[in-house]
This record gives C-alpha cells, sequence and structure tokens, in this order.
C-alpha cells in the first residue's frame, strides 16, 4: 500500500492544518514534539512536521508528497510544485513599511535604500519590477527593529493585524502579496499515485469551514 | 600544505556505484535504439548559443551556460541534443531519404539559480524521428519510451500522454494576458483560481474549465470525446488511435493526462513525460515539434524523446 506522506508548517500554518485534516479523515497521531514522522488515523496518510520555510522543498524533491504552506514561503523558494487550492486560513500580506516620519518611495540626495526583509527575493522582484534599485539585506528574525537600529531605513515583512509594526512606529506603504495557506504537492506524486491524491483533494476541500 | 579547489555549484564528482550504474544505463539504452534502427550522432559539446535559442525560444537564454568564444561571438554548453541534430539534419543530411532516425547519449548542460546547489549537468539519452508526420511515428516513439524504460531496469513507471491540440482552441480564445494566468492556474492544477478566470470569457474558452482535469486511462479520454470542441476532438481522436496501436503489455504504462501545459509553445502533437516510482521529478519527455526543423531552414515533421539517466541511476534501491 502506499501511503501519502504530508509536509506541516510548525508555526502559525500547523493548528489549522491539523484541524483541516482532521475533519477530512485524518487525525493527527502522536506528539510533533518528539518525532518528525506522525502517523495518522488514516492508514494511508501520514504526516511529517518541519519548519516553515522547509515545507516547499521537501515537497518539491518528492520527500513528501503534499504540504501545507503559505504562498509568502512559497513565492520566496520559488519551488516548482502543483497549488491546487487555496485553503481559506493564515491570511495575511507581504508588504513594505517604513518608520512613520521615513521617505518613501525614496531617499533624498539619491540614497540608495537599504531594505531589511526575510524575503530577499520576493523584495528584490518587487523593487526591480519598479526599477527602484534598493541594498536589500537579508534577516532572519525581528525585522521590524532593524530600522530603529539603523540597519535599513525601510523593511518588508509579513503583517497581519499591524500590531507590531505600530508598536515600532512603522506604517504599512505597499502592498507586495496577500498571503494565505495552500495544498501543494509534487509534480511526479500527482501522476503516480493520482487516485490517493484526487481523494485527498476532495476530502480536504469538502472539510473547508 | 596544497590548498583544496574546489568545484563549481551543481558540478559533480561521481565515482563508484554512481559511474557504474551510469555506464550500465547507457548501454542498456543505446542497446535498444540501435537494435530499433536508430543512428548515433555525436554533436558538438558546445554551440553558438544562437542554435539553442533558434531551437527553443528566447526564454532559453537564461537558462543556457554561456561563453565568449575568441572572436567575440556567445558560445553556448549543449543545453539539449535535439537543437543540435535539427541543425546537422537540415545541413549534414539536407539531401538524406527520410524519414531519418537518430539517437544520442551524453551530457546536457543547464544554469540553476546561483547557490541554488542543483545539478548543471544531466545524462541524457535520447532519439529523433525525422520526416515523418503519421500516427505511425508517434507510436513509433510512445513504445521506444517504454522499451527504454523497460531496458532501464525501472520497474513501476508510467508515460502521461497529452496532445498540444487539446487545449489549442481554447486558449487561443484568450487574449494573452489572460491567457498566461489561465495557462499558470492549468499549471498549478488550481481549479477554484482557474474558473474565476475563465467567468465571461467566450464559450470556445470554457472547455478549459474541463479537459485539462482529465486523466486517466482509454475510458477517461472516451468520456469528453463527444463532449469535446471540434478541435480538441480531433485530437483526442489521434490519442484513441494511438492507444489502439499500442499492445497489451504495454497500455497499462500509458496514462492520458490532458492538463500539461508546459512546452506547448514547444509541441505541435502528442507530447509526454515519463514517471519513474521513486523520482521526484520526470525521468523523461518527448513528443512531436514539427515547427522545429523549419527554424533551421529545412521544414521537416519531427517527433522525439530524451530520458534523464541521472534521475534513474539516483533512484532508491
Amino acid at each position: 500500500m502506499t501511503r501519502l506522506r504530508i509536509a506541516l508548517a510548525k508555526g502559525r500554518l500547523y493548528q489549522p492544518s491539523v484541524e483541516r485534516f482532521g475533519r477530512a479523515g485524518a487525525e493527527l497521531e502522536g506528539d510533533p514534539g518528539r518525532r518528525l514522522l506522525l502517523p495518522s488515523s488514516d492508514p494511508r496518510i501520514e504526516f511529517l512536521v518541519v519548519k516553515p520555510g522547509d515545507v516547499p522543498v521537501y515537497v518539491e524533491s518528492g520527500a513528501a508528497d503534499l504540504g501545507i504552506t503559505g504562498t509568502d514561503v512559497l513565492r520566496e523558494t520559488g519551488a516548482d510544485v502543483l497549488e491546487p487550492l487555496e485553503l481559506g486560513f493564515g491570511f495575511c500580506r507581504l508588504v513594505v513599511a517604513t518608520p512613520a516620519d521615513a521617505p518613501y518611495p525614496a531617499l533624498p540626495g539619491g540614497v540608495t535604500a537599504r531594505v531589511a526583509t526575510k524575503y530577499p527575493r520576493l523584495a528584490r522582484e518587487h523593487f526591480n519590477a519598479q526599477g527602484r534599485p534598493v541594498d536589500i539585506i537579508r534577516v532572519d528574525g525581528s525585522v521590524e527593529v532593524a530600522p530603529l537600529l539603523n540597519l535599513s531605513h525601510w523593511i518588508v515583512d509579513l503583517v497581519d493585524t499591524g500590531n507590531t509594526l505600530r508598536a515600532n512606529g512603522l506604517v504599512e506603504r505597499e502592498t507586495i502579496l496577500s498571503v494565505q495557506a495552500v495544498l501543494v504537492a509534487n509534480r511526479a506524486s500527482q501522476k503516480l499515485k493520482l487516485e490517493q491524491y484526487l481523494d485527498l483533494m476532495r476530502r480536504v476541500t469538502d472539510a473547508a469551514p | 600544505m596544497t590548498r583544496i579547489t574546489a568545484t563549481p555549484p551543481g558540478a559533480l564528482d561521481l565515482s563508484g556505484d554512481s559511474v557504474r550504474r551510469r555506464r550500465a544505463l547507457q548501454r542498456a539504452t543505446t542497446t535498444v535504439l540501435e537494435q530499433a534502427g536508430f543512428e548515433e550522432l555525436s554533436p558538438p559539446t558546445f554551440e553558438y548559443e544562437e542554435v539553442f535559442r533558434r531551437a527553443g525560444g528566447a526564454e532559453l537564454a537564461e537558462k543556457l551556460i554561456r561563453f565568449v568564444d575568441l572572436d567575440g561571438r556567445i558560445l553556448a554548453l549543449r543545453y539539449d541534443f535535439t537543437s543540435s541534430i535539427a541543425r546537422m539534419a537540415a545541413t549534414t543530411f539536407a539531401d538524406s531519404p527520410r524519414p531519418l532516425r537518430f539517437y544520442y547519449s551524453g551530457p546536457v548542460y543547464r544554469q540553476e539559480p546561483e547557490r541554488g546547489g542543483r545539478a548543471r549537468e544531466t545524462l541524457q539519452v535520447g532519439a529523433e524521428l525525422l520526416g515523418e508526420a503519421d500516427l505511425a511515428a508517434d507510436v513509433e516513439i510512445v513504445r521506444l519510451t517504454l522499451a527504454l524504460a523497460k531496458a532501464a531496469g525501472v520497474r513501476d513507471f508510467q508515460v502521461n500522454l497529452g496532445h498540444a491540440g487539446v487545449l489549442a482552441d481554447g486558449l487561443g480564445a484568450l487574449d494573452d494576458t489572460l491567457r498566461a494566468e489561465v495557462r499558470r492556474w492549468i499549471d498549478r492544477k488550481d481549479r477554484g483560481s482557474l474558473a474565476r478566470a475563465l467567468d465571461g470569457t467566450p464559450p470556445e474558452a470554457r472547455a478549459l474549465l474541463e479537459l485539462p482535469f482529465i486523466i486517466g486511462r482509454r475510458p477517461a479520454l472516451d468520456s469528453v470525446l463527444r463532449s469535446a470542441p471540434n478541435g480538441a476532438r480531433a485530437a483526442l481522436q489521434h490519442l484513441a488511435a494511438l492507444d489502439a496501436a499500442l499492445g497489451a503489455d504495454e497500455r497499462p504504462h500509458i496514462v492520458y493526462d490532458l492538463g500539461e501545459v508546459r512546452g506547448l509553445d514547444y509541441y505541435t502533437g502528442i507530447h509526454f513525460e515519463l514517471f519513474v516510482a521513486g523520482a521526484g521529478r520526470a525521468a523523461g519527455a518527448g513528443g512531436r515539434y514539427d515547427e522545429l526543423m523549419g527554424r533551421f531552414g529545412r521544414a521537416m515533421p519531427a517527433v522525439g524523446v530524451s530520458l534523464d539517466l541521472d534521475a534513474i541511476a539516483e533512484l532508491p534501491a
């Protein structure tokens, strides 16, 4: 019996993903803190719990057949995967934000803006498409403090409610991408395990709240 | 102490079983090709880059590994064999009797994103059948693909087979911007976004809601034959005729798959990919590209296949 291995991202998408699969008849079983691979109540489905940025990599390579990831991570990695279903949770947006008093969209005196972000590829594409050269600085966390510390002039980061931005004196200037959770699938696996794939697609679609 | 010399990203040092497996695959597959009456060609490892762009289009440029010749002209490492063989067929073999049956075996070189680390050299084997437009040539190449997969020792494999004519009318009814968007949704198999994009489009385009999701054995083909628009029906009938020409031992390896939109600018008839259990990407691809030879000044129909021997050699035991 061939199994479908599904990659789930730790973090903000984890709980709603587990709930969605639970309603689709695949309850996660076991403690993700202890093991990487976890069985489910459906013997044909097992879960793999990884860091959010790794889901597209696992699915593109075929180490996982399917996965749930945010479109932010997916576009940033540029992974070549199928993207059959928007899941309707994990909504947020990728924005350009600056200190409230910072000049935008250009700095005076022809100074090249430094932009701190966890999304160097999407940030570069955004500014390139507008013909605005910037200096991208890749950081792994606490992006919103970068302008306060003079690491950068502006930032590109995910925003949900906007509270974190406001608390750091930042304002949104432009939206780069509307983000939500999507189901992704390995291209070869969709062909080779077609019946299981179609069955799972039906169940996950029907399990929408 | 001598400093260790690094290798560039995507360059592989192979040794031991990795080499032995690849050599064995080359021997097994080229034996099949020789027995099938194909003649080996050995085109140069580098060409003027224009040869590859002429065959594959301008977008190909960024996938080429390029360098500058002594006289300033741009060269490129072999992106594929088909381009060079088309060039040779239009020159060296211009006056040879047709059809022409050629095969090749060797590495191709493709640019990958910097620091992506993916291999930039891949071992291929493949065949070209030039100057034959009829169904029999399509059947010959599909059967050859199955024979090559068997010779490679792959147990669990399938060929997903489609036809460029199935979606051509529907896509042709859309303006350029919408067509690009619709192709993207079809490529991602995102039915919801596709339905939203097709809302309010001409009736010919409505077939795009259903046809790309047809995937299965012969009954899947038959299920849409009657309801399909005229242009698509001719393509579906071609696939049905191909199915009828295959043997009972071959048919179980064929899946009709009408949703593949990659390469639609290149393929003019059947197109297919070979999938092998255990490999996360296609292990081979092929189809009919009747416009290719014309780009080299010698129009003639062409159909071919290439296999990615690295993908097969790296299969888990």
